[in-house]
């Protein structure tokens, strides 16, 4: 496992594409930080102002979504269009374990969101702190809130990393595995909203739809301000997921025919 | 079993309605380099596939490399390389980084420079691989299948698509790594004028089923030249020969003499027909490759099937 594991940090680390897609997410969040400051004197003109407190709080109301659809960036990264390179099949021929391989590349795509989850989220708080200067608005616990949230936000944006990479190990094709993760990401709450509004208040549907991540993550972005409880909710709905998926994949992949 | 390095008994594959491996027997020692020849779609791809574990026979038993699959192949695989179909690496790396990548996840054992010196890319600097020509790539892909230094090669169609001096620089590659390293070899190949040149031993793949196993050797023999000989009177020279040489393989085709024997001294036999008087118009050597060779085999074993 550790040679996989060093093999797939080697891949990562001679590439640009994570870097440059690293630093461009840092700078997208910069740039959030000054355009609030800038168009801060034009908001107060329409009576619309805010404080360098509640964007700091924004960071992770920006990111809750969007986080979403990078996920399949991330994945790429990790992935590295094995399928569409026809490059697994230089480590199967050779005895590699297919448990070892699904996990290795797994560890590595968890460890470039989390590694970007916490790079964007303390350039951006480094951004605020900068362009707003010494605003009593920015305290510790605003800081601290904002951190427990992108920590909740973290384990479900895991879960669902899991989700995708179950999906591109087995979905050859790599159009299909990002549509199909972007289907079920994006239409499905949307379905499960649209069947309540027709067949009213159902108690499966409710089922459902509480044990999808995006509803988990709306009621995050809803409350605010996250306690333990959430924090231990957050990890164990992500926990789930990543084990159910993990465990599906690997057992799809033992089995599967590597082109 | 101690020179063995491979053995298949009755492997089967089906692909959906269409049965790729019939029954296919093929048993290969230490230090042979096996020719598997056959046309395309014969099936030569779909036996490299599961020898090298990317996918799975239906029936069948696969002795490899010491291991029969109780505790799966996986040990005996670290021990082998390949080349199956096209080598893949990724296309935005260059040869040094590709290997090193694949020497990592084997253990980081091989030393990269050396593998590539030998393939010939070891001043390919940083090109990437994207930009290879053919035959850098099947350099390449070999350079993979060599890494850690395997027991046994299975590379399939290496040579497709190469320019004559690529096929030349990759026959003395797998030759030298035969004979240097002691390293045993299964390649499969349409080319048969190239298994021809390299092969210490062959298998025939027709439609899913190996029609006959040989050493270079007993193929030589089955090869051997024939002799055409037309003369005025057949009849009369046939038997003149049977009786003179005790020949026992001749034989009367199309008005003319067939001689399935070898023959170190042909001149004695021409002055013989000659002196007894007879006119010979024509006595030439009948080359049989291993090209119609084959074609006869396949030829021979569908009549036999149909007069079945």
């Amino acid at each position: 496992m550790i040679a996989s594991l060093k093999a797939e940090w080697y891949k990562l680390t001679h590439r640009a594409y994570p870097f440059i897609f690293l630093l461009l997410c840092m700078g997208c969040a910069m740039i959030i930080a000054l355009v609030t400051k800038l168009i801060l004197p034009m908001m107060e003109h329409f009576n619309m102002g805010y404080d360098a407190g509640q964007v700091l709080d924004m960071g992770f109301y920006a990111s809750s979504s969007i986080v979403w659809y990078l996920l399949i960036i991330t994945e790429d990264i990790a992935f590295t269009s094995e399928y569409k390179f026809r490059t697994m099949k230089n480590v199967i021929t050779r005895g590699e374990n297919r448990t070892k391989l699904y996990l290795s590349r797994l560890f590595m795509a968890c460890m470039v969101l989390a590694l970007g989850v916490v790079l964007v989220t303390l350039t951006y708080m480094v951004s605020v702190r900068i362009f707003y200067g010494a605003d009593p608005t920015l305290t510790l616990d605003g800081y601290a809130d904002l951190t427990k949230q992108v920590l909740c936000g973290l384990f479900l944006w895991l879960g669902s990393q899991s989700l995708i990479h179950m999906m591109a190990f087995l979905i050859q094709n790599e159009m299909l595995w990002g549509c199909g993760y972007l289907a079920i990401f994006s239409f499905l709450p949307n379905g499960v909203w649209i069947l309540k509004s027709v067949f009213g208040d159902n108690v499966a549907l409710d089922l459902f739809s509480d044990a999808l991540l995006t509803t988990q993550m709306t009621n995050l972005v809803n409350d605010g301000v996250q306690d333990a409880g959430t924090i231990l909710t957050c990890f164990l709905m992500g926990a789930a997921y990543m084990i159910v998926t993990t465990v599906i994949g690997i057992l799809f992949f033992r089995r599967k025919e590597v082109r | 079993m101690e020179d063995m390095v491979l053995q298949l008994k009755g492997i089967k594959k089906r692909y959906g309605a269409q049965q790729v491996l019939k029954q296919v027997d093929v048993t290969i020692n230490k230090g042979e380099i096996y020719g598997l020849v056959g046309k395309n779609g014969a099936g030569k791809t779909t036996l490299m596939r599961i020898l090298t574990g990317l996918t799975k026979q239906q029936a069948g038993s696969m002795w490899l490399l010491g291991e029969d699959g109780k505790n799966g192949y996986d040990a005996a695989r670290k021990r082998m390389g390949s080349i199956i179909e096209t080598p893949s690496f990724y296309p935005f790396f260059d040869g040094k980084t590709n290997l090193e990548y694949y020497n990592q996840q084997l253990g980081g054992k091989a030393n990269v420079d050396e593998v590539l010196d030998l393939v010939g890319l070891g001043k390919s600097g940083k090109k990437k691989f994207k930009n290879y020509s053919l035959g850098m790539k099947q350099r390449l892909g070999i350079g993979l299948a060599i890494l850690n230094d395997p027991e046994f090669l299975v590379l399939d169609e290496p040579i497709n698509g190469l320019d004559p001096m690529g096929i030349v620089e990759v026959r003395n590659l797998i030759r030298k790594l035969n004979q240097e390293r002691n390293i045993t070899i299964i390649i499969s190949s349409h080319i048969l004028g190239e298994l021809e040149s390299i092969a210490t031993n062959y298998g025939f793949l027709d439609k899913g089923v190996i029609l006959e196993e040989l050493s270079k050797e007993e193929l030589e023999h089955k090869c051997r030249p024939n002799w055409k000989i037309r003369v005025n009177q057949p009849d009369n020279v046939l038997a003149l020969l049977q009786e003179t040489y005790g020949f026992s393989q001749i034989e009367m085709e199309e008005g003319s003499l067939i001689l399935k024997e070898s023959l170190p001294n042909p001149e004695h036999v021409t002055r013989e027909i000659v002196e007894k008087g007879y006119d010979l118009y024509e006595f030439s050597m009948i080359n049989k490759s291993l090209e119609s060779y084959y074609l006869d085999l396949i030829e021979n074993h569908k009549s036999g099937r149909e007069k079945v």
